[in-house]
This record gives C-alpha cells, structure tokens and sequence, in this order.
C-alpha cells in the first residue's frame, strides 16, 4: 500500500522533532524530567533613557554584589552602543554606562540570573558593620529624638528587638508620625521610614541602613522591589521589613543595593526610569551546573529559550503549552467526540483555570457563564442589534467579575480575586455562542456543548499543569514539531469517534445492505 | 478482551460497526464531503439566495420566492409589502444552516386597533417590531457560519400534504435524500413532534424515519437513538404508509446533482397539498443520522454509487431517470 504524503510528512517532522530533543538531551544535556528542582529567579532591569544629546551621558545602575544567601549564576547586560565599565563603590558594584553622544531614547538591559546559596543557615548575616556615625540631628529635633529613643529603649531586650520596637512606634505612635515628618521630606513611604530609622538606630550607635531588593521567597504573590531595614547587632546583619517591623529570613530577601535605595542615577539626561521584571523558574539542579558548559554550544544554545529576555521568556512559558492543548482538544473531538463551544475556547479556559485553581475556576466560570446567559436572554428582549448586544454582555460580564472580586475581598476568600485574570473576551465568545445555540437548537444541544467545553477545559488544564509537561514544552521547543506531526496524522483519522460507538449501539447487530 | 466488555455495555465496537457498514463523521468529513464536494461549489448550496435562482431557472420546483432582504433598508419595505398581502411566509437566513433562524409565518393578523400581528407555525404572535428585531439578527449574521453579514430570504409557506398530515401534529416534515454521484442511496422522513418544537432535526426530538428507496415506503423510525413503530404525538403507526410521486421525487433529487455538482449531497424535499414535491434546499455535509433512521449503514450502498459512477465514466454519465431506476433496483 503506497502511504499517503501526510504520513510521510508526519513522519518526518516526529523523527525531526525527537531527534533534536534525544542529541539535546544526550550532547548538552538537557533534562528530560524536571527533576530535583531549585528554584532560579530571572531579575531583568530595563533601563529607558534619553540622553541629552549634547553632552555625554552616563548612566550608573547598581546591580548585586555577592548578595548574601544567593548565589549569581550568570548576568549579562544589552549596551545598546554604550561604553560598559563596572567598579565597586562601597559596599554595591555598579554597572556604568557611558556615551558620548546619543540621539533620542535608548533601551538598555542588565539581566541577572540568581539561584539559592547553598548554606542558607543562621539567622544573620556575618559581615563587617559600615562605621556608625553619630548623626547630627538639628537642635529643634534633638529632645523629641531623646526621648523617642529612651521609651524605645525601655521595651526592648537587645539590639534587634530595639530596632524592631522602633520601627513599631514609629509607625503607630503620635511621636513617631512627628519624628518621620520632621526627619525626612522625600521618597515614598517605604523609603521614609526606612531612611528614618536607620538614622534613629545610628543615634542610638546601632549600624543600620535601608537595603533595595526583591522579596524571592517560593511562594511571594509580588515580586516588585522594595526597600528594606538591615541592622547588625555586633555578630550579623538582620533585615527588617520597615511597615510590618517583621524580621525577614535573610534567604528570603535578596539584596540588590546597600545603603543606596535609587539603584539608578543618571548624568547628562532629559529622562532615565528602570522597570524590573521577575521570572520565577523551576530548573532541574543538573541545568544550573551545567549552565556553564552549554555557554560553549552555541548553536545548541540557540534553541535554548532562557537565552530569550524575561518578560518574553514569560510569554513563551505559556504559549508554548497552547500546542499541546490543542492536540488535546483535536483528540477530544475527533477521536472522543466531545462537543465544545469553538475549537480552541477550552485551552484559553484551561490556561485561566491556571490562574486560579481548577475547583475554583470551574465554578468561577460556570458562574460566569450562567451568568451571561441570563443577561443575554434578558437582553434578547430588549431587541438590540447584534453588536450592541454582545458589547453588552460583555459589560454585564465584567461588572459581575468586578463585584465578585470585591465581594470576596470583602469576605477575605482569595480564589474569588483571581477572577479577573480570566479571559474576559473568551467567555463574552462562549456566552454568545451558547446562547444562540440556547435559542435555536434548545438547551438540548447547549448544554451538551457548555458540559463538553468544561470538560475539555479541565483535562487540557490537568494536563498543562503537569509539571513535565510544562518543562518538557519549555525545555524542547523542537517537540512541537512531534505534535504537529501528530496531529498531521490525526487529521487523516476515518475511524469511529468514540461517542459514536455510543451513538450507532442500535445499529451493531443490523446487517449493511 | 475489550470487545466482551463492550458486549455488556451499551456500545457497539469499532468492528461491529465497520461490518455494518456505519459512516462516521471523520470518515463522511475526510472522504466524502472533502473527497466529493468542491470548495468552489458550496456557496451554490449555502447561500439560499444562489440555490433558488438555480433551481428555479433550471425549473425544478421550489417554494416560490417572495423577496430578498439584502439591508436593513430592505427589511421594512418587505416587512410592510408582506403584512399588506396579508399571506403566510417564511423567513430564512441565506446563509443559515440546519434550519438555525427560520421562522414561519402561517397568518398575518391585524387586531382591534389595527395593529399586525404575525402568527408563527407554532403558534406564538409576533408584533412588527418582534419580527423586525428577528430580520435585523438575521442580517447580522447570528445565523449564519462565522458571524458574517448575511441576507433574509422570504419564501411562500408549504403546506403539508396528506400522508404526512395525518402523521404529524404540528410543523412540517421534509424528505431528507442522500444522492452519490447522482444516485439516490438513502432516504428518510423527518417528522417533528411536540417536543422538537416543530422542527424537522432529529437530535432536538424530531422523529426520523427511514424511506425505502424502492418504493417510498416508510419502513420503521428512530426517536431520540431509540427504535420506535409509532409517532409520540399521533400514536399513528409509522408502518405501512408510503411516499405518494415516490418515483418524481428521486428524480428531483438525482436532477439536484447535475445542477450544481456536488458528488456527496442531501437533499431536501417537502410535499406541498397542492404543487407536490419541492426542493426546500441542499446540503453539502447531510448527516449521518439517517443510518438509524433506516437501522443501516451508508457505506456499503455509497460504495455501490461510487462504482456504478466510475463505470458509467466510461461512456456517458447516466440520464437522471436512468441513475433513479438503477438505485432502485440496486437498494431494496
């Protein structure tokens, strides 16, 4: 039998797409299960600046020295046609860039690639205190200082219980809401009270200065930076959380800059703002030793999607999941037969489930969409034309998600708030569709179709949350070209679907004629 | 080992199907509807609009075309000439499918204060306004694949013909015929009931029920994936009746090929009391339902069709009449 043309294509991309991933795996390495993971952090500073184009720009960032408890694994830096130089100022190294002269706004990267050190233990940090100055606090400021310091004195044990009573008063009492305004006029609220403080506790001769960084701890909900209290009571340094006045582990706070809370300053520029970005990652501990070793393969390292910027790295860890669930739902309709409302609408779904959880983004959902149902029947009523209509539902939809994201604020339920991360424009298409289902073909057929796609939904998100899957579409890109081939065969499929079987019972025992 | 499990389930295997010759829907997709049907041809039988100027220049019958509503400006126009003539009428998205959007306009009434009221085939009265909104939906393209613009087609209403009408309590049933390559291979009536809110499809409660191709006999139904002998509403046996211009009816439907091409085509057709059979439209992808209809699969017969085609490719392609006496010979 001469094989039709799609199966030899199908055949070849499958042998094309394993054998990229089986030398991948075998040449450089690169893991096929997850494996033991430690966590990697991708911290990227984007550096937007226009110079002034007269003069010679110089743009200083300060990026981590040997932060404690962390460990670099690599940085590299995009110049953009700037001089580079680095050199270490106190206790931060900072990155300069430099130009001599530049026309309108340049970008620049500085990205830094952190893992865990691996002797997180003790809680303070060994190293030098910085000389405690006395500061000089005007005349008008000193007795209210004195006596501020003296009651903090009195309810505190040691030097770390000092600095966390004060940063307690100076938040809730009177004295210490005066003490802030009198001290310091600028900055945010973190930076403030941070700076503050560490001047409080140098008058009381305790070393101590705000710290810029990242929160990294496994489960951080945000990854924004913020500035933090680090007092050294005579053996280490403690980090202090400045609104809270919590002691912080120190592997869970990673030091970006010391003493400085601008990890940017610029020269010569009409305007410089930096944005960071985080990217969470699992990687197998085997990736992070042999980071190294595959900097030599260049082309091999060309397939690897780490070398990509962070916030596309971001964008690729979930788009390279839509591939598989789409061969998912190609097997649920054409080899199952599960009746969905659109084609690809579960994967969209199952991606938002990612979001929340699946329990509760399938009754989010389910809500949702009952939801929009009825709003849209109500509609039908009212006679409007096509458009409006479904700018309407859309409207109601989201006004619903707005009230069920206060409302669950309000009760201090969690899974409500992540509401609103669903695809908004996802569920308007799906309500619509099902309504006109509703409407012409009856709930008979709907119902089917809402079931099906919900269904499908939630085994296409069983299936992108497997932690192997996740690696292995991030890991081998090339294994699309396995499921483009699969699914090249599979569209060739005569065979029975499976609910068919069902379908046809009457007709097993009658003969063809 | 899996098919003595499938034994005490309520399933059928793979195998047991394939020896019954059952099409499935991969199957009908991949080698019939994409093997035998051009692209190209589609719009001759998605768009109502191509298929009635067709149909009707060729002179084959078909519910009279009373208007063609192409905007919105078009839609009060035609709304206000029908309600002045005062008749029953239909309206149809062009580009609709499985019926999706038909409303039927048996009466057109005015009450006290002179205002029109339309009242449905099932009964319910639309003021203007309601009908007006339905039109503007229409042209919307809520009906139609793909959300595109589309038209209204507005058509004389049928009105069903004796046996069907002892049958059947309400809406209209159709004869839906599959035709291969020209040859007419299997038929069956739709008969709505109650509950499929008188429409003609067969998963919202209608009740298929299997033609022979011989001789236009009924020959038992199909009611929601059971057998049944009898129609829910009227109890009236589904046995024993048969197609009355049974003979005319296959022609019509062979002739529907040559028209416009399709080598895999369903074809539907209704009985009016007083014009006899119509084409009520055409069907690129007909479904597989009537398998259970007839309790008998498709392929053994499509194969027939599709060999009898290929040795009349030789000569010339069979006349209509002939391809209709050969099927009926052919299919018992």
């Amino acid at each position: 039998m001469r094989l039709a043309p799609v199966y030899v294509a199908a055949a070849l991309l499958v042998a094309l797409g394993l054998g990229a991933a089986a030398w991948r795996h075998l040449d450089a390495g690169a893991p096929l299960t997850p494996g033991a993971e430690t966590s990697v952090w991708n911290i990227e500073a984007r550096i937007g600046v226009t110079p002034d184009p007269a003069l010679p720009a110089k743009i200083d960032l300060l990026v981590p020295n040997a932060p404690p408890r962390f460990m670099l694994l690599g940085e590299t830096r995009i110049t953009a046609g700037y001089g580079v130089t680095e050199s270490v100022q106190g206790a931060n190294r900072v990155l300069t860039w430099t130009k001599r002269r530049s026309e309108g706004r340049d970008i620049l990267y500085y990205r830094a690639r952190l893992t865990h050190g691996d002797s997180p233990n003790g809680a303070v940090v060994a190293g030098d205190p910085p000389p405690a100055e006395t500061p000089d606090y005007r005349a008008s400021v000193e007795p209210t200082v004195e006596a501020f310091l003296d009651g903090v004195r009195r309810d505190s044990a040691d030097i770390f219980s000092f600095a966390a009573v004060l940063l307690k008063r100076l938040q809730e009492t009177d004295q210490g809401g005066e003490l802030l305004a009198l001290m310091r006029d600028a900055g945010g609220e973190d930076r403030r009270r941070a700076e503050a403080a560490a001047t409080l506790l140098h008058g009381a001769r305790i070393p101590a200065r705000p710290v810029f960084g990242f929160m990294l701890s496994n489960g951080a909900r945000s990854y924004d930076p913020q500035i933090m209290l680090q007092v050294h009571n005579g053996e280490g340094w403690a980090i202090f959380d400045p609104r809270s006045a919590d002691r912080i582990a120190p592997e869970d706070f990673l030091i970006w800059a010391r003493d400085a809370v601008d990890p940017l300053s610029a020269e010569n520029v009409e305007s410089a703002d930096v944005a960071f970005s985080v990217l969470h990652a699992k990687r197998s501990a085997e990736t992070i030793a042999e980071t190294r070793q595959q900097q030599a393969h260049p082309i091999l390292n060309g397939l690897s999607l780490s070398r990509l910027p962070v916030d596309m790295q971001k964008v690729y860890q979930v788009l390279l999941l839509l591939p598989v669930g789409a061969v998912l739902v190609v097997l649920l309709r054409n080899v199952v037969g599960v009746p969905t409302a659109g084609t690809f609408t579960p994967v969209l779904l199952a991606l938002a489930f990612r979001q929340t959880d699946l329990a509760a983004g399938v009754g989010l959902s389910a809500l949702v969409i009952a939801f929009g149902l009825a709003a849209r029947l109500y509609l039908e009523r009212l006679q409007l034309l096509f458009v409006p209509k479904i700018a309407a539902v859309l409207i109601a939809v989201i006004l619903m998600m707005t009230l069920i994201s206060l409302a669950s604020a309000e009760v201090g339920f969690t899974g409500g708030l992540s509401v609103s991360l669903f695809p908004m424009v996802v569920l308007a298409w799906i309500i619509e569709r099902l309504s006109v289902v509703w409407e012409e073909n009856g709930p008979q057929d709907a119902m089917p179709q809402a079931f099906g796609t919900v269904i499908a939904a939630s085994l296409a998100f069983l299936l992108l949350n497997l932690e192997q899957v996740q690696h292995l579409a991030f890991t081998f890109p090339e294994l699309m070209l396995v499921l483009l081939g699969a699914t090249l065969a599979l569209g060739r499929y005569k065979g029975y679907r499976l609910l068919e079987l069902w379908r046809f019972r009457a007709l097993k025992g009658e003969a063809g004629s | 080992m899996i098919g003595a499990f499938a034994a005490k389930l309520p399933l059928a295997t793979p195998g047991e199907l394939r020896a019954n010759g059952v099409l499935g829907l991969n199957r009908r997709n991949l080698h019939y509807v994409q093997g035998e049907n051009r692209r190209a041809l589609y719009p001759l039988v998605d768009d109502k609009r191509q298929t009635k100027r067709l149909l009707e220049s060729s002179g084959v019958a078909t519910p009279k075309l009373l208007g063609v509503i192409e905007g919105e400006r078009d839609a009060d126009s035609c709304l206000q000439r029908m309600a002045d003539a005062g008749e029953g009428f239909v309206v149809k998205p062009a580009k609709g499918s499985a019926g999706k959007g038909v409303t039927v306009i048996e009466e057109v009434l005015a009450n006290r204060r002179g205002r029109i009221l339309f009242r449905t085939a099932g009964g319910d009265l639309l003021s203007l306004s309601q009908l007006r909104h339905h039109l503007s939906n229409i042209l919307s393209g809520v009906y139609s694949f793909g959300d595109r613009r589309d038209s209204a087609v507005v058509e004389e209403v049928v009105h069903p013909a004796p046996p069907f009408t002892e049958i059947v309590w309400e809406g209209i049933p159709d004869i839906r015929i599959v035709v291969m390559r020209g040859y007419p291979v299997m038929a069956m009536g739709r008969l709505p009931t109650l509950e499929s809110d008188g429409r003609g499809n067969l998963h919202q409660g209608a009740v298929g029920v299997g033609i022979r191709i011989a001789d236009g006999a009924f020959a038992g139904g199909q009611h929601k994936n059971r057998f049944i002998s009898e129609h829910p509403d009227t109890l009236r046996p589904l046995d024993g009746y048969t197609v009355p211009d049974w003979g005319k009816m296959l022609r019509l439907a062979a002739r529907c090929t040559d028209l416009v091409g399709l080598g895999f085509l369903g074809v539907d057709i209704v009985v009016d009391r007083e014009r006899g059979p119509l084409i009520l439209e055409l069907n690129a992808r007909p479904g597989v339902s009537i398998q259970l209809a007839n309790r008998c699969g498709l392929e053994a017969r499509l194969a027939k069709a599709e060999a009898w085609a290929e040795a009349g490719d030789a000569e010339d392609a069979e006349p209509a009449d002939a391809r209709v006496a050969r099927a009926q010979a052919g299919f018992a």
